[in-house]
């Protein structure tokens, strides 16, 4: 078939990719050798395509992989099989968690505290906490449940369940809120007393909960300690004597004091009192590094629920099938590992009382909050799909090499112009109050808090 | 090399066969298979290295996710180049749509005095400067970036994968005809960007 010149230059690409059959390539030749216009037209035709073909061909970076496995991880995830049993295992955990509270845990020593709780109030005893430690063999070992609980503590559930108010006149250690509380004291703060006013005199209200939040309490607990059973339990300083009245009332009462001065300013760290230190000189026995103030705790928690969904869009939570609820729940409590762990176990419940009250003494010397939350902290992190790694008390991308990092403090005018430029930095800010190195844009930046321990 | 493609070709259906029954490690050889043919395309379809990994990325996890659904009436790697074209294409629309995109249209390419790029190239040959090549290598992913969608994705699977005309008609579902005349239009289109960028004479 004759073609003409514009049927002809239809047909270069085709010619030019090989494309033609015989019959059609025959035809575009032969007006070809009889068109010079069309042969130049066809050589600009391949001189674009030559030019595009000395472009090197680009790989993919040699992460790609290990980041395209982050992104289909978990392995439960990865796996049909595994996925399908995913609800039943988790189940299965509980079980025995479960199991081993009811059976193994040394329960008697809880409910025996309870009794006489309800006794002491029969007799119209007032909120203020009787000292009496009863450390019975069975007992409850205070810091190692004050470990599980500090790991996994969901103030708010608690505090939903009555549980907030009950350390007001709950007076004995063994018990498990105690054992957080206990966790306090060992933290070096006086975090319950230091956050917030002495018990305030409503006796009545947690018992008024009654069977069904006792039985709900004691669900919730026993959910914890299921969830948190593969946690390793640091060892547990043991319960040591009572405590003083008047120690008690000058400890609360520096509290109060310290909780004045720092409400102006949330950021403020609170002067801790070791309650371990209260008979001699309460105030005094500031750590050297205090926590941020419950507020600034609290403020940090949400700030981190908040990025929760955005971890789980671009991390694997997508990835989830439908209907894993399980899973998603399992997740999201990892995710509160870090946070409380974090937060430490020194916030308030919804009422601004602390959750856990009266001091308790130790004769293990008092540990640092930073020292707990350096052995309860997890080393890892994922962050909008970006991997951290904790090197001691510095968190850095998991992709740094030892750049030159420049140093940004967290109160700075250069932190906040950051911080809206990259959401990066926002959610890792809310995720983590210590130092951080990231990189941000093309160049990496060591976040650091405002001081020691204050975000 | 018939016998090669061949073997390669039942190889990726038995992978993806083992994918489908679970086996995962099956899928992370596709990916080690393909994935720097996959992320080229994107890179050359999107222009950045950014969009290009996420996009690739993305690619594989739909791929993964989808792969229950392959039946194998098509080559695995067309069908994987398939969902990598049509999340660029996502990506490339998103870009417009929140007013990322900074290329120019072909039309708005005006003449531009002969950069160094386009004085060393103006001989039709590579600069050899790294500065130059590097010019030279922006300004024909500019013009590549300012062509029209649907040419941009047959030129790219074309020039820079080697798919055959048929292949293209089947990861991006048109006929072949349209293909060859896609391949047309963006020769044409891209030699006037590169001549007014003084690439090309």
């Amino acid at each position: 078939m004759k073609l003409n010149c514009e049927q002809t230059r239809e047909e270069f690409s085709a010619l030019l990719d090989d494309a033609l059959d015989e019959d059609a390539r025959a035809d575009v030749e032969a007006h070809l050798s009889t068109c010079s216009e069309c042969l130049r037209e066809l050589g600009r035709y391949k001189k674009v395509s030559d030019l595009y073909l000395r472009l090197p061909s680009v790989s993919a970076p040699a992460d790609f992989e290990q980041r395209l496995a982050r992104r289909l991880r978990p392995s439960i995830v990865r796996f049909p099989v595994l996925r399908r049993l995913a609800p039943a295992a988790i189940a299965a955990g509980l079980a025995v968690g479960v199991v081993w509270y009811a059976f193994l845990a040394p329960e008697p020593a809880y409910k025996a505290a309870r009794t006489q709780l309800a006794s002491e109030k029969a007799l119209g005893q007032q909120s203020a906490p009787k000292q009496t430690v009863t450390a019975t063999p069975e007992a409850p070992v205070p810091g190692e449940l004050s470990e599980k609980h500090t790991t996994l503590q969901d103030t708010e559930t608690l505090t939903a369940l009555g549980y907030g108010e009950r350390p007001s006149q709950q007076p004995v250690a063994p018990s498990p809120p105690p054992g957080v509380k206990d966790s306090l004291s060992a933290g070096g703060t006086s975090n319950a007393s230091a956050t917030s006013p002495a018990p305030a005199p409503e006796p009545a209200k947690p018992l008024a909960v009654g069977a069904a939040g006792q039985a709900q309490y004691e669900s919730k607990a026993q959910k914890d300690v299921a969830i948190m059973d593969s946690r390793p339990a640091t060892t547990a300083p043991p319960v040591s004597a009572p405590i003083p009245e008047s120690a008690k009332r000058a400890t609360t009462d520096a509290a109060e004091q310290a909780q004045e001065k720092a409400k102006p300013a949330a950021q403020q760290p609170v002067p801790a009192v070791p309650a371990a230190a209260a008979p001699s000189a309460p105030a005094e026995a500031a750590p050297p590094k205090s926590p941020p103030t419950a507020m600034a705790k609290k403020e940090e928690r949400v700030k981190t629920k908040g990025d929760l969904p955005d971890v789980m869009t671009y991390g694997y939570g997508h990835m989830l099938p439908d209907g894993k609820a399980e899973e998603r729940a399992k997740r999201s409590e990892e995710v509160d590992l870090g946070d409380t762990t974090l937060d430490g176990v020194k916030m308030k419940s919804k009422s601004g009382r602390p959750d856990f009250e009266g001091p308790e003494t130790k004769s293990e010397p008092v540990r640092s909050a930073d020292d707990k939350d350096l052995k309860t902290t997890p080393t890892e992190l994922r962050i909008l799909d970006t991997r951290f790694l904790r090197d001691g008390e510095i968190w850095r991308q998991e992709t740094y090499t030892n750049q030159e990092a420049t140093p940004v403090k967290r109160d700075s005018e250069e932190f906040r112009r950051l911080l809206k430029k990259y959401p990066l930095l926002k959610a890792v800010a809310g995720r983590i109050p210590r130092a951080v190195v990231c990189k941000l844009g093309d160049h990496w930046y060591r976040i650091e808090p405002v001081r020691d321990g204050q975000p | 090399v018939v016998e090669l493609e061949m073997a390669q070709l039942v190889s990726d259906v038995v992978l993806v066969e083992q994918c489908q029954n679970g086996d995962g490690t099956a899928f992370d050889q596709l990916v080690r298979r393909y994935k720097d043919r996959i992320y080229n395309i994107v890179y050359r379809y999107l222009g950045n290295h950014e969009d290009a990994l996420e996009v690739a990325q993305e690619a594989f996890v739909r791929a993964y996710r989808g792969i229950g659904t392959f039946r194998g009436e098509a080559q695995v790697y067309t069908w994987l180049c398939a969902i990598a074209v049509n999340q660029a294409r996502n990506r490339l629309r998103d870009r417009h749509r929140k007013g990322r995109d900074k290329t120019e249209s072909l039309d708005a390419l005006t003449d531009e005095a002969p950069g160094v790029a386009a004085e060393a190239s103006a001989t039709y040959e590579t600069p050899r400067s790294s500065a130059q090549r590097r010019e030279f290598e922006l300004t024909l992913q500019q013009c590549l970036d300012a062509l029209p969608e649907l040419y941009r994705t047959a030129f790219v699977l074309r020039i820079f994968d080697g798919l055959s005309y048929e292949d293209i008609a089947a990861s991006t579902e048109c006929p072949g005809g349209t293909v060859k005349s896609r391949m047309n239009q963006a020769r044409k289109l891209l030699g006037v960007c590169l001549k007014r960028r003084g690439i090309l004479g």
